[in-house]
């Protein structure tokens, strides 16, 4: 069940309805089992991990609080993330790394084949799982106690908002709104669902949109040059972002209109001057858990100075790799771990730079994060080369021209880009915006007729389902 | 409020939908409301770039009209028809179909059934169709605003852009250098769902006492004609005593590349040929009114 489907439509307003017509102390019930519906109507079999999860990561918490011998602490605290990791790594990684390994070793002529698993990868596996994971690495190192409340914590767990592609919630965040009585707020659930209007815009109107152009030339790399690999390029990005940005904007919405708060995942990320202001701008969730439960477990950069960027180095390398298993993947990781090194040696992220550098910063960083996104999208390694080749050594071809797609865009990726410069460099305006209901009915209008008349329907999946 | 600015803004997109000039919507508005011809070409792309009506009009003394369209498979041709029979009952039909037409492909899937939206409540056979995606298809299309999603650009693009069109045929200009290669197989299974919709085809204009013919174009690859979506269409059309006229690997047109504008489509003068070609076997078929 997508965000942007009528079906779900008719379930968050079933849902909701029953929310806040239902007592206090039976919703957490409520949402549960909304959650869990929400999730079997992918395949209902997968249901029975995230209860795994669920059942382990709340055992074991439990468990961490009642042990008090730091030998045994650990390994509960081992067998915990080991375990979640493993089905992760079953489910995502095994087949890549088979065949990884498989390649490398025909490479020395030596041949040796290990049948791979046929299995679908489950929605959402590794956003909930670090979810849990996360939850028992707090209770451990003492942040926070074990929830005693197994319906409760499940409902952490898999809450539907953020289920299946973030944000990355923290348990010290989240689970104790679960125990707050929500009253029905005619001026939240309104703010919930104008975040929900703008969420589904970006991503149907602007990056479904995009995604037309950009899988014609990216799965089809053979028949198209450089400038139309530098235009598909520029699209990805907006495609990427219109895409997550869009699904975490609707989750916080249907959060907000239930009456809780999920962290913000995006700030502006492609008005970040450096790589490190644009990891502290992009999928914020994410970033901040790989720091918290890896960079820093690592030694972070209290550790000497090239321990400190191996640090960075590896967590980036993982980060890629979560995205998905495919070497592409891994590299993207590389280069953004390889370029934040580059800021921390040079010092370039803490530098103060004038106006002229600044704007310089701000177009160099860009460039750099689009020019990255080849390898996130590209099919293989051997696309991304010919991709990266074509955009510096052919960029004077004719481009391939989508007429439709470019018209669309028009009309619809200057409202996105307006609306992120005005909140970016011009906050104050929007006092303006707040105070005048005409413009703001006019607005909300104007974004409800774009996405019935331009939204891209039957068919537009978020791209990060298929973490 | 809402229902309102639905309703209204609908309705004047109704009306420049209607009154468009040129281009795929104006075409689309012939043959479904307007086309009284008595030779309908029914097809995709290759319906469109390859039937010259003014050809048969001369070979065979009957205006005609070319109701092909690009990108668009059985389900489209059925609402062509449906719309056609429902006004004025044509003598024949000539479809073209593609092996995309029977297998499980996203090619001509109901995806493509987007442009006949604006068209809801217009036939009910075309709204048996649109409503074949599931009930929030149905609820969906109750918004007028719905209908015409995606549709402006091609609004636009009628009222500004001059649009070539002999009758519905659009020639292409020119040729590319190609290479005869085997065509990849792919092993997609047939689609019940297509195939549902060819038998109706079949058995509309049967019923209606339309002479119907199939073709299959002319290609610039090598086919592998036993493959299975071949061998269900041969199949369907001995079920319903459909001729078909299957010039998919003909020796002529696969030893003249020039004809070709890619290996899909032939151009003008490829066009020009298989139209002469087609309208004397069609002819001949005619008089004698034997089987093939």
């Amino acid at each position: 069940m997508l965000f942007n489907s009528f079906q779900f439509l008719i379930f968050f307003a079933v849902v909701t309805g029953s929310f806040y017509w239902l007592p206090h102390r039976y919703r957490w019930l409520l949402l549960l089992v909304a959650s869990y519906y929400f999730y079997m109507n992918w395949a209902p079999v997968y249901a029975l991990l995230i209860l795994f999860s669920t059942g382990l990561t709340y055992t074991c918490a439990l468990m961490l609080e009642k042990v008090t011998t730091r030998r045994i602490r650990k390994i509960l605290l081992t067998i915990s993330i080991i375990s979640n990791l493993s089905v992760l790594f079953l489910f995502k990684y095994f087949n890549f790394l088979n065949q990884s390994v498989y390649e490398a070793l025909s490479f020395f002529n030596i041949r040796w084949e290990v049948p791979g698993f046929s299995l679908l990868l489950p929605v959402g596996i590794s956003f909930y799982t670090f979810q849990a994971v996360g939850y028992t690495i707090d209770v451990y190192r003492g942040e926070m106690r074990a929830e005693r409340h197994l319906g409760i914590y499940a409902l952490f767990v898999s809450f539907f908002p953020q289920l299946v592609a973030g944000p990355i919630e923290r348990a010290k965040n989240l689970l104790p709104q679960f125990y707050q009585k929500q009253f029905f707020d005619p001026k939240r659930v309104a703010s919930g669902l104008k975040w929900m209007l703008w969420g589904l815009f970006i991503k149907v109107v602007v990056a479904d949109r995009a995604a037309i152009y950009v899988d014609a030339v990216y799965n089809n790399v053979d028949n198209h040059t450089g400038s139309s690999f530098l235009v598909a390029t520029v699209l990805f990005a907006i495609q990427i972002y219109g895409d997550f940005a869009g699904y975490s904007t609707i989750a916080v919405g249907c959060a907000k209109v239930l009456g809780f708060d999920l962290m913000t995942n995006f700030k502006r990320p492609y008005f970040a001057p450096t790589i490190t202001q644009f990891w502290r701008r992009w999928h914020i969730s994410l970033s901040t858990w790989f720091k918290d439960y890896l960079y820093f477990p690592l030694g972070g950069s209290r550790v000497g100075q090239f321990r400190s960027y191996l640090n960075i180095l590896i967590t980036f390398l993982i980060s890629g790799l979560w995205h998905g298993a495919k070497w592409t993947f891994v590299v993207w990781g590389g280069i953004h771990g390889v370029l934040l090194v580059v800021e921390k040696a040079l010092g370039a992220a803490s530098r103060r730079a004038s106006m002229f550098g600044r704007i310089t910063q701000y177009a160099v960083c860009m460039c750099v994060v689009i020019l990255s996104w080849v390898f996130f999208r590209a099919n293989s390694l051997q696309d991304s080369f010919v991709i990266v080749k074509g955009i510096f050594f052919n960029v004077t071809s004719p481009v391939f021209q989508d007429k439709t797609t470019f018209f669309y865009l028009l009309i619809s990726l200057p409202i996105l880009v307006v609306v992120e410069v005005v909140q970016e460099f011009f906050p104050q305006s929007m006092v303006y915006w707040r105070r005048t209901q005409a413009f703001r009915a006019a607005s909300y209008l104007y974004l409800l007729v774009a996405i019935m008349l331009v939204g891209v329907f039957d068919g537009g999946q978020f791209i990060y389902f298929q973490f | 409020m809402l229902f309102l600015i639905d309703c209204g803004l609908a309705r004047v997109l109704k009306l420049f939908h209607e009154g468009c000039p040129s281009g795929d919507i104006r075409e689309m508005n012939y043959a479904l409301k307007k086309s009284s011809e008595d030779i309908i070409f029914i097809g995709s792309s290759r319906a469109r770039h390859h039937f010259v009506p003014s050809i048969f009009e001369d070979s065979l003394g009957l205006n005609s009209y070319n109701a092909g369209m690009n990108g668009k498979g059985i389900f489209y041709h059925y609402c062509i028809l449906g719309a056609l029979v429902d006004r004025r009952v044509p003598k024949i039909i000539v479809l073209d179909l593609t092996e995309n037409d029977l297998i499980t492909s996203e090619r001509f899937g109901l995806a493509t059934l987007r442009v006949l939206a604006p068209h809801y409540n217009y036939s009910p056979r075309i709204d048996s169709v649109l409503e074949l995606g599931g009930w929030s298809k149905r609820v969906k299309l109750q918004s007028g605003l719905y209908r015409f999603n995606s549709e402006i650009s091609e609004i636009i693009s009628g009222y500004y852009l001059t649009h070539e069109s002999q009758d519905g045929y659009k020639p292409l200009r020119g040729t590319s250098n190609m290479q005869l290669i085997a065509k990849p197989n792919e092993d997609n299974a047939l689609d019940s769902l297509k195939l549902r919709y060819i038998k109706k085809f079949f058995s509309l204009a049967k019923r209606k006492g339309i002479r119907l013919f199939v073709t299959l174009s002319p290609s610039y690859h090598v086919s592998d004609m036993n493959r299975e979506g071949f061998k269900a269409l041969r199949r369907l059309c001995d079920e319903y005593s459909v001729p078909v006229f299957d010039y998919s690997a003909d020796e002529f047109f696969l030893s003249n590349p020039s004809l070709f504008k890619d290996p899909r489509h032939l151009n003008h003068e490829g066009a020009t040929e298989y139209s002469r070609r087609l309208a004397q076997r069609i002819g001949r078929l005619l008089i004698s009114n034997e089987a093939i």
